[in-house]
């Protein structure tokens, strides 16, 4: 057998998971990140037209790590209510992700705010000569205007914030006193939960990514947008898993945990692609000027070439790769991969922001900087409620279920 | 096994510290076997499948009758005409394909996400499927109008010189449809391979022995069968999987790359896959809360499949109720006049009332599951399943027919009126569906009983 | 359990076997799994175990590994994609192209939904193909079938068989052996009798006829396909083949004179038909009528030299339009005779392809305008007439513009308006 874990072992690994992992330096990441975006602010405000580069590099990376919050918190409401006992031991690391959304969600709120200051580097449609003189936009401009912008906004992240705290939360307090009542409760209030988080996302997607061609529509934006932040987030728990395996650091989480993961992973790429497929496929087909106008856009001065980079690394280069079972058990791949996938969703979501702003391609210090930034602020809070909690939700009731399962 | 637990009896409880069994009742291999195969080998039927196959098959004559004075007479007979060119059989095809999505998608898809207690239904479902998709690919066959000239659609050498267009969509669908049929088809043979065998083993006559034994092209269940066998399920199921969802999405491309106000937009593919779904569960609901209480199987399909199905349903149902909310929005938000006005038009056109049937039968009627007493109660979970079969139908008329009857040309608007032959033909296609389920019901395995065997707790002498 | 090895048969005696192996009963997997490991153990390779459903951990206590489906399933899809993007680029771009609502004749995009369908369904021939023919299916005769407590076996029993061709097999040992493990109703696989192994005659020739007989149709249709007939085609759907209508330069019963089609009644002239005027609607002077190219060899024999209508500046615009529609295919949009048509066809050598004359070359200059109105109208050498196509003021029209083109061939600054001059520019 794979796994030497067994029920007898059950204590021996709950006793191993409240180890706190230390050694972590939760300080380094604060300090990169902050020197990072200090760095990004510095060298937008002087050169011309910088800030508004850095406004679409600041949404770009704040959407990047938004997701990966957002793919972790739909996979444990999924996970909740279907009832899974395989992914019990893995589902920490995904709380911890979801929870980490507030750092993002912070870090976005001054591109909110600046509309109040009329700013429209980002949103044409907060520009009022502009909408004077376009009849469709003055349509639009009870929906797109700022202070009911800024109102959505909020409601979404108090959501979002709302819901990862409570599952982070309900699930450590089982670890402390092992009430199966917890599980149930949470088992069944991640119904109308998912619902939630299914509409939020998708406006979220349509105010903040859909709007900034505010001419633009496509019914299946809100489901691209979920399937990309499903990617992400799995991509990373896979990441985490992987490293947790190849660093020994419980028994409790093994290869077939990782293979189920990375199979969840495979599917929602799969996805992923299906949607991206139908909605490109559509509006190619049907060739109505104002929604072709979009993909023309991206079709053209070099972002042509990104499409295929998507095409090539998002989807053939994982399907093929990921196919056979040993790679999905395999730490390396599965990390190399994960990695990819992770590049490739903040191409997809650069594909998506910039033709917007930039005639062609442009990638320098504006978005490195930005970039880590973000990922490093994000994985700072992770890295620090990871290391405050129990690795693993040491009291759960289907916690042997997961500690024995095997991939069959 | 002396003492009994509540689970044994309702296995709908839920305990998050242990699994509630598959099956409820004591059950071994051999009373499985006995229970259902019992069903296939009875000499005479009873009065009430004599009685329910007698109309069925009236109802299948008729259908059949009608095709015939159809191609006879023309697709005049139809009450499709300008602008409404694509009336009741188009609404019929996409409704009988859908309802042919449950089958596979529990087979498939249940089965690759581990889900134990599908081995008691899938049989059930995936022969509801083949013949589901049996009544789908006869309305648009029939609908080409010069019927001799069907092989055109295929790409087979010919006199004219001439190919098939690859581009259109409705050719998609003719390579979609005939690809989900066969490989669905495949499917369910392959999954029944042992259990024909165990027929041929029990036959007591020597017809049922032949006529068995050749069905099953003599498997003997040994370990290199079982073990290929398992490959070519979990390969099939892998393959189904994304099959099933590129079959309805094709359906849905047949619509959304057209340019007609209503038809394109790009949730199409996503939202007629949930579609799909929603309504094939309904109708396995439908048919097997009637089936598993005629047919004693209670304890093989359990309350907990039936819940399980209901979720499925309510799952689905949101996932449909939240298309036709992005729909309307975006109808607004792009601020297209044609778009706007064909979404004002369903909504208080003149087919509100198809427009509110669909809303009420496919959104609000299954928000009832949300509670467990109405999954649990076989009645209430038809009823609502029969609505949702219903709204299932409007919700293609309504696609169908309100934005075709206000085209961009006023003078040509329209009010679809179907003929008595559309209605009859409808119905009779129900004929045809039921009278190949009583079929596979009399002489078919109705439950995967390897599979059920498969999954039951082993090791115990009985 | 005993795990002692079976003893060895040291020189087994050449006889005709009696038995084909033995089959042993067991009602649960775990006595099953557990008298593999013994036999295993005991050296016996050949073990089949017959299951009513799939037993885990079997493969590995019976050593079975890998499966060739997942190559096949593989293979399969690569077919189906590639056929299915090779046809759509073969029957639509290349052997029968079309354009269709301005789409390219080949594109990834529309190609991708049949690629997959096929990929898929190829994919799943290869699998189910696959799993039956490994599997040794179909296969109707099994010797085990008569053994009756082998039926139990797609029931609830796990009926393990050893076949007696394996190397450790030994009737009595074995048979021992599986009663010690707890095998109920050990039992002989029979041998197959002699007079059962031959498929008898008659089954033979009978499948010979039937070869014999399925290969006239396809012979028929094969000849059929490659000989003619005067006679009419059979038609199972007369699909407005015959319609119940006069057709032209037909016999009718109906008019006294037998002809479908109506002479002009006498006195009439039909709409737009009376052409009286020679001069413009045939380009010739009264007088020389008749069919205009029997008289075109002289060019002085009644041509117009005057136009029979007004020039003006609308008339040469509607003239150069109607010459760029027709005539610059072939005669070039300057006259030269180099029109993409020809171009083309001196490209590709047709043989019989007639470069048309330069319309600045000297003789055509010097033809009246009539009688180029009547090349337009008759054709010249393989140039068709254009009477059908093009009407008779847009003729003239053309011949005006004709004229202007050459005109400025000839032209010198003195033509040249006085206010245009000083803009133009020294050509070389």
């Amino acid at each position: 057998m794979a796994s030497t874990a067994g029920p007898e072992n059950l204590d021996q690994i709950r006793a191993a998971a409240m180890l706190r992992i230390s050694g972590q330096r939760v300080a380094t990441p604060a300090v990169l990140g902050g020197c990072a975006l200090a760095t990004a602010l510095t060298v937008a405000l002087m050169s011309q037209d910088g800030p508004r580069r850095l406004a679409h590099a600041w949404l770009l990376n704040g959407w990047f790590t938004l997701s990966i919050s957002l793919g972790a918190l739909f996979f444990i409401g999924l996970q909740h209510l279907v009832r899974a006992g395989w992914s019990v031991t893995v589902r920490r690391v995904a709380e911890v992700l979801g929870a980490s959304i507030s750092n993002p969600l912070i870090l976005m709120a001054p591109l909110a705010l600046l509309l109040f200051f009329g700013y429209c580097g980002l949103f044409p449609w907060n520009d009022g000569e502009l909408v004077a003189s376009d009849r469709i936009l003055q349509n639009k401009s009870t929906y797109l205007n700022a202070p009911f912008f800024a109102v959505r906004a909020v409601f979404y992240a108090g959501t979002w914030v709302f819901i990862a705290r409570w599952y982070l939360k309900a699930s450590c307090r089982q670890d402390q006193n092992g009430d199966t009542k917890t599980t149930t409760r949470l088992e069944s209030r991640s119904a109308p939960i998912l619902l939630l988080l299914g509409v939020t996302v998708t406006f979220a997607a349509f105010d903040w990514l859909m709007s900034l061609d505010p001419h633009w529509f496509s019914t299946i934006f809100g489901i691209y947008a979920f399937s990309g932040a499903m990617v992400a987030g799995l991509s990373v728990i896979a990441i985490i898993v992987a490293v947790m395996i190849r660093r020994r650091i419980t028994e409790a989480i093994n290869c077939e945990h990782l293979h189920d993961v990375v199979k969840l992973l495979y599917g929602m790429n799969c996805f992923w692609a299906y949607i991206a497929f139908s909605q490109y496929m559509l509006i190619w087909y049907a060739n109505i000027p104002e929604e072709t106008v979009w993909l023309k856009l991206r079709q053209e001065q070099g972002w042509d070439g990104m499409q295929t980079i998507l095409a090539v690394g998002h989807f053939i280069v994982p399907f093929l790769v990921l196919m056979p079972r040993a790679a999905k058990r395999n730490t390396v791949v599965v990390i190399a991969m994960s990695m990819g996938l992770l590049a490739m969703h903040w191409v997809d979501l650069y594909w998506i922001i910039y033709p917007q702003f930039a005639d062609s391609p442009a990638f320098g210090l504006i978005e490195v900087a930005t970039g880590i930034g973000f990922v490093a602020l994000f994985f700072m809070l992770a890295i620090k409620m990871l290391c405050s909690a129990p690795i693993i939700p040491i009291r759960d009731p289907r916690l042997t279920e997961s500690v024995t399962h095997v991939v069959p | 096994m002396a003492t009994v637990t509540i689970a044994d009896i309702d296995n709908t409880v839920i305990d998050p510290a242990t699994r509630p069994g598959v099956m409820t009742g004591r059950n071994s291999p051999g009373s499985v076997t006995e229970q259902v195969a019992s069903l296939a080998e009875r000499s005479r039927p009873s009065t009430a499948w004599k009685a329910a196959f007698a109309i069925s098959v009236s109802a299948t004559l008729m259908f059949f009758s009608l095709v015939g004075y159809l191609i006879a007479t023309g697709v005049g007979v139809w009450g499709n005409n300008a602008p409404v060119f694509w009336g009741w059989p188009i609404v019929n095809f996409v409704f009988w394909v859908g309802i042919g999505h449950a089958g596979t998608l529990i087979s498939a898809i249940l089965f690759l996400f581990r889900q134990n207690w599908r081995t008691s239904i899938n049989r059930f479902a995936e022969a509801m499927t083949i013949f589901a998709v049996t009544c789908a690919g006869i309305f648009p066959a029939i609908h080409i109008g010069r019927v001799w000239f069907v092989y055109w659609l295929a790409p087979v050498p010919n006199s004219l010189a001439m190919w098939p267009n690859f581009r259109s969509p409705l050719l998609w669908d003719v390579f979609a449809v005939t690809a989900y049929a066969t490989t669905s088809a495949l499917f369910w043979y392959l999954g029944m391979l042992p259990d024909l065998a165990t027929l041929r083993d029990r036959a007591t006559t020597k017809l049922r022995r032949m006529a068995y034994g050749i069905a099953a092209l003599g498997w003997n269940g040994s370990s290199q069968q079982w073990r290929l066998f398992e490959k070519a399920y979990l390969l099939l199921a892998a393959l189904a999987t994304p099959l099933v969802l590129s079959v309805h999405t094709i359906v849905s491309f047949d619509f959304a790359t057209s340019q007609m106000p209503g038809w394109h937009t790009t949730i199409f593919p996503p939202y007629f896959v949930a579609g799909a779904v929603f309504s094939g569960f309904a109708m396995v609901i439908t048919l097997m809360v009637p089936a598993r209480a005629f047919f004693g199987l209670k304890n093989l399909v359990t309350l907990r499949h039936l819940e399980n199905m209901c979720k499925v349903v309510l799952a689905t149902g949101m996932m449909v109720g939240y298309a036709y909310g992005i729909e309307f929005f975006i109808a607004w938000y792009g601020g297209n006049q044609y778009e706007q006005f064909a979404f004002i038009n369903r909504a208080l056109g003149p087919y509100w009332w198809a427009y509110w049937t669909m809303v009420s039968c496919n959104v609000l009627a299954p928000q009832l599951f949300w509670f467990k007493g109405v999954r649990t109660t076989p009645w209430a979970m038809v009823a609502i399943c029969v609505f949702v079969n219903v709204g299932m139908w409007f919700e293609r008329f309504v696609i169908t027919v309100t934005s075709l009857s206000r085209d961009f040309l006023p003078s040509s608007w329209g009010y679809f009126v179907p003929t008595p032959v559309d209605i009859l033909m409808f119905l009779g296609s129900f004929g045809l569906f039921f009278t190949l389920f009583l079929l596979f019901c009399r002489y078919l395995p109705m439950v995967a009983m390897a599979e059920v065997k498969s999954v039951m707790p082993h090791g115990e002498a009985h | 359990m005993s795990t002692v090895a079976p003893p060895r048969p040291e020189a087994v005696p050449e006889i005709e076997p009696e038995s084909n192996g033995l089959v042993a009963s067991f009602n649960s997997v775990d006595t099953v799994l557990e008298a593999v490991r013994v036999l295993r153990s005991g050296g016996i390779e050949r073990i089949d175990v017959h299951s009513p459903h799939p037993i885990h951990g079997l493969d590995d206590a019976l050593g079975l590994k890998g499966s060739p489906l997942p190559w096949g399933a593989i293979a399969g899809a690569a077919i189906g994609l590639g056929s299915g993007i090779w046809m759509a680029w073969w029957m639509n771009a290349v052997d029968y192209p079309f354009i269709i609502s301005g789409k390219p004749l080949f594109s990834i995009i529309p190609s991708l939904p049949i690629a997959f369908e096929l990929a898929i369904l190829f994919a799943a021939f290869a699998v189910f193909g696959g799993a039956i023919a490994f599997g040794g299916m179909p296969k109707l005769a099994n010797q085990k079938f008569r053994i009756p407590s082998f039926a139990r076996a797609t029931d609830d029993r796990y009926v393990l068989a050893v076949d007696s061709r394996d190397k450790c097999f030994d009737l009595v040992g074995t048979r021992a052996l599986l009663d010690e493990v707890g095998g109920e109703g050990v039992t002989d696989i029979p041998p197959v009798a002699t007079s059962e192994k031959r498929i008898p005659r008659t089954v033979w020739m009978a499948a010979a006829v039937l070869c014999v007989l399925a290969l006239v149709p396809a012979v028929l249709i094969a000849k059929a396909r490659n000989s003619t007939s005067t006679k009419p085609r059979l038609s199972f759907v007369s699909d407005m083949d015959h319609q119940p209508k006069f057709k032209p330069q037909t016999t009718n019963s109906f008019f006294p004179d037998g002809r479908s089609m109506r002479p002009q009644v006498e006195g009439t002239v039909a709409r737009d038909d009376l052409r009286e005027d020679d001069q413009y609607y045939l380009g010739r002077n009264s007088g020389h009528g008749g069919l205009a190219a029997n008289a075109a060899e002289k060019d002085s024999d009644g041509w117009v030299t005057a136009f029979p209508l007004t020039v003006d500046e609308s008339l040469i615009r509607r003239g150069r339009e109607r010459y760029q529609i027709f005539c610059a295919t072939c005669h070039g949009q300057g006259g030269d005779g180099d029109g993409l048509v020809t171009l083309r066809a001196l490209e590709l050598e047709q043989g019989t392809w007639v470069k048309p004359t330069s319309l600045h070359a000297e003789p055509i200059r010097g033809q009246p305008v009539g009688r180029l109105f009547n090349s337009i109208s008759n054709g010249v050498r393989k140039m068709p007439g254009y009477a059908s196509q093009i009407p008779v003021r847009d003729r003239w029209g053309i011949v005006a513009y004709v004229r202007a083109l050459q005109r400025t061939r000839a032209a010198t600054s003195a033509d040249v308006p006085s206010e245009i001059l000083p803009n133009m520019r020294e050509l070389n």
